[in-house]
């Protein structure tokens, strides 16, 4: 961290000083290559500017450059915490650009692959976030059970992270009984160890000061800024697009949107929490009522997409990913947008960290759930 | 969708061209063709309505570029396209103003499609580096430029 | 003063139940293993580097060298030289995957022809140089791994 100081004197007395302080680059509490132009006077946060591009890759660029196949492996490198949705979203916009059925054995798949990533990526988080207030035991718990999601992912998809598992038309392996089986057992396990997080992090009375009416995120505020996710439903909109827009196969399963009341960093710890719970109970009917069939659906050699443009919205583990296509009736996509959640959900520290303190600015950014590859794309 | 109604009924007095599509075959429910100067008064009107900016983006077409503005509403995900050719001076008026959010995505297509927004608090560049100023990396060659009708389809 | 005390009581009685859970974790199984020691068992559904498939009956490579995956790898890290045997079928001379690059996305092992194309099982693959990433899958698979 560099600090440069600038002196203001103001007409009504003593010298103000603003100082300058850089966070990151590389700094822990960003979780990737952030950087926060900080101004402070004193432990007083006045203006934040956040400076990113760091690990850009141009995303795009590459997009519109290749045959639409070749964009798949790139989907799983911008959210590297949660990819699949993002994967989901691209091969669900292509195939219905193109009009290209999926089995519904498919259908269930995918979802149940999306929501186990969704908590894998919830658990990263919040072991993070409590990481970034200073608890460093509960990071252990969490990537205890994440490495059983991992495990079960790997085994599903053959990689641990950067999963290249959707395909056109379909999957490519499918959910057997011990796979199944497997899943159930995390089950069992996860839904007794959310009484353990209680214990340790939800009634913990330091972590309740640190995170209570801190960083409140209004409804109005979201809304200029465009924050979708745990971050808009943590101020008690119930916007989920697989609730409100439901696409793939989640018009078929019940399941309740949590939102918080008071948009403060708190409540998105609530809202996520009880998130996971909500996609065990997705992937639980999934298994249950999963249809049998094909899981994949025979597709043309080659697929152009027809001229045109489209859009998908999926919702990933941050929020509303959107996928936006331009086509010119060749295989190759004239131009491919990625909405990625996080870069609006960043974009609204600027306004929120105004006058925090700075150890509470840096819990309101852990509680964003950032990810940088993403915003950086 | 008694909602849905004042807002179509409240955007078609101001423009008559708008296409609605309940199914939203396109990802979208409605879309609006603008010209630059209605932009300003187009996004405070959806943003009386409630809506929130989704994203902001532009493609580079013949004879030039047009910006694309995604906005959503939450009650029931109904979303609605702007589309907006640039005009010859290159210079649109910014909605930064209004969503506040709009302001890093200008900066975005700003650096990679050289398009300038008047109003806007602070055009510098987003994701490249001042080096690479001037770069416009999304800009295609003029072979591989379509004209505006064959791709821009909705 | 009264809710200052109730909150002392309760947030104390709060740090205990956290520290609890840890005190349980002390005593019970570590979850870790030491690592080079001990291995876990890999999953059976890993996908490590594309290697080339040999015919179980003849014991050759079923690859024919059509060039389908160098094709449409999106990395374009597969480099094949091919040649003819006597007879005329072709066969990979030289097949070259650059590690450096593969993004193991499947895609070659999706679209050879001839199912020509598996995962391997290795994970653990470091180098000292960049040289040494560049595998020639075929002197690579009659080394077995
Ligand atoms: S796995 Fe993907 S990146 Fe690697 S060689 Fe095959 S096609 Fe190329
Ligand atoms: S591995 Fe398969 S796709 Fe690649 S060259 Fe050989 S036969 Fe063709």
């Amino acid at each position: 961290m560099g600090v440069a100081v600038r002196s203001t004197k103001t007409e009504s007395g003593p010298i103000h000083y603003r100082y300058f302080m850089n966070v990151g680059p590389q700094h822990p509490s960003t979780h990737g290559v952030l950087r926060l132009i900080i101004g402070l006077y004193g432990e007083y946060v006045l203006s934040i500017e956040p400076v990113i591009g760091y690990g850009h890759r141009m995303h795009e660029k590459m997009a519109q450059s290749r045959p639409w196949q070749a964009f798949l492996p790139n989907t799983a490198r911008m959210d590297y915490a949660c990819c699949l949705p993002h994967q989901h979203c691209y091969l669900s916009l292509i195939e219905q650009h193109t009009g290209i059925k999926v089995p519904p054995r498919a259908e269930y798949i995918r979802v149940i692959a999306v929501e186990l990533n969704r908590i894998a990526s919830h658990l990263l988080w919040l072991g993070a976030f409590l990481l970034d207030l200073g608890a460093f035991t509960p990071i252990l718990y969490c990537f205890d059970d994440r490495e059983e999601v991992l495990d079960i992912l790997e085994n599903l998809t053959g990689a641990r992270i950067t999963h290249c598992f959707f395909r056109i038309g379909g999957v490519l392996a499918d959910i057997d009984d011990h796979s199944a089986n497997r899943i159930r057992e995390f089950m069992r396990r996860m839904r007794g160890r959310f009484s353990v997080y209680h214990k340790l992090v939800t009634e913990n009375i330091i972590f309740i000061k640190r995170t209570r009416d801190i960083g409140i995120i209004t409804p109005d505020m979201a809304r200029r800024y465009g924050a979708t996710g745990p971050v808009l439903r943590g101020s008690g909109i119930a916007y989920d697009v697989r609730k409100q827009q439901p696409y793939s196969a989640y018009r078929d399963f019940s399941f309740d949107v949590p939102t918080g009341s008071r948009g403060d960093c708190y409540d998105r710890y609530l809202v996520r929490v009880e998130e996971m719970q909500q996609s065990l109970c997705i992937i639980e009917q999934a298994l249950e009522r999963m249809p049998a069939g094909e899981i994949r659906a025979p597709v043309p050699r080659t697929i152009r997409l027809p001229a045109g443009q489209r859009s998908f919205s999926v919702e990933g583990a941050r929020g509303e990913v959107t996928y936006y296509l331009v086509a010119d009736g060749t295989d190759t996509p004239y131009r491919l947008k990625v909405r990625s959640p996080c870069y609006a959900n960043l974009n609204l520290i600027q306004e929120l960290g105004q006058g925090m303190l700075f150890a509470d600015m840096i819990a309101t950014l852990g509680s964003l759930d950032l990810v940088i590859p993403e915003i950086d794309r | 969708m008694h909602h849905t109604d004042a807002l179509i009924i409240a955007l078609r007095t101001v423009f008559p061209s708008i296409t609605v599509s309940p199914e939203a075959e396109r990802g979208w429910h409605a879309a609006i063709a603008l010209a630059a100067e209605q932009i300003p008064g187009a996004a405070s009107l959806l943003f009386e309505h409630g809506l929130a900016l989704s994203f902001i983006t532009a493609v580079h077409v013949r004879p030039r570029c047009e910006l694309v503005y995604h906005f959503v509403r939450w009650e029931d995900a109904f979303r609605i396209v702007l589309h907006l050719p640039v005009p010859e001076n290159n210079t649109v008026p910014s909605i930064a103003e209004i969503y506040h959010g709009a302001a890093w995505h200008e900066r975005e297509i700003g650096e990679f499609f050289g398009i300038v927004f008047s109003n806007h608090p602070g055009l510098k560049p987003l994701l490249l580096t001042r080096e690479e100023k001037g770069l416009c990396p999304l800009l295609r060659s003029d072979s591989l430029l379509q004209s505006r009708e064959n791709v821009l389809i909705w | 003063m009264k809710r200052y005390i109730i909150e002392l009581v309760q947030g104390g009685a709060s740090l205990l139940a956290g520290l609890g859970v840890t005190l349980r974790a002390l005593v019970a199984q570590p979850v870790t293993v030491p690592y080079p020691r001990k291995k876990l068992p890999m999953q059976p559904g890993f996908r490590g580097h594309p290697m080339l498939v040999r015919n179980p009956a003849t014991g050759a490579f079923t690859c024919i060298a059509c060039g389908t995956c160098m094709q449409r790898c999106p990395s374009r890290c597969i480099d094949i030289t091919a040649a003819r045997t006597e007879s005329g079928t072709k066969y990979p001379a030289r097949f070259q995957l650059d590690f450096t690059r593969c993004s193991l996305c499947g895609i070659c092992v999706e679209v050879c022809p001839v199912s020509g194309l598996a995962f391997s099982r290795s994970f653990a693959m470091p180098h000292r140089t960049r040289e040494a990433c560049k595998y020639d899958l075929v002197t690579r698979g009659e080394e077995g791994t």
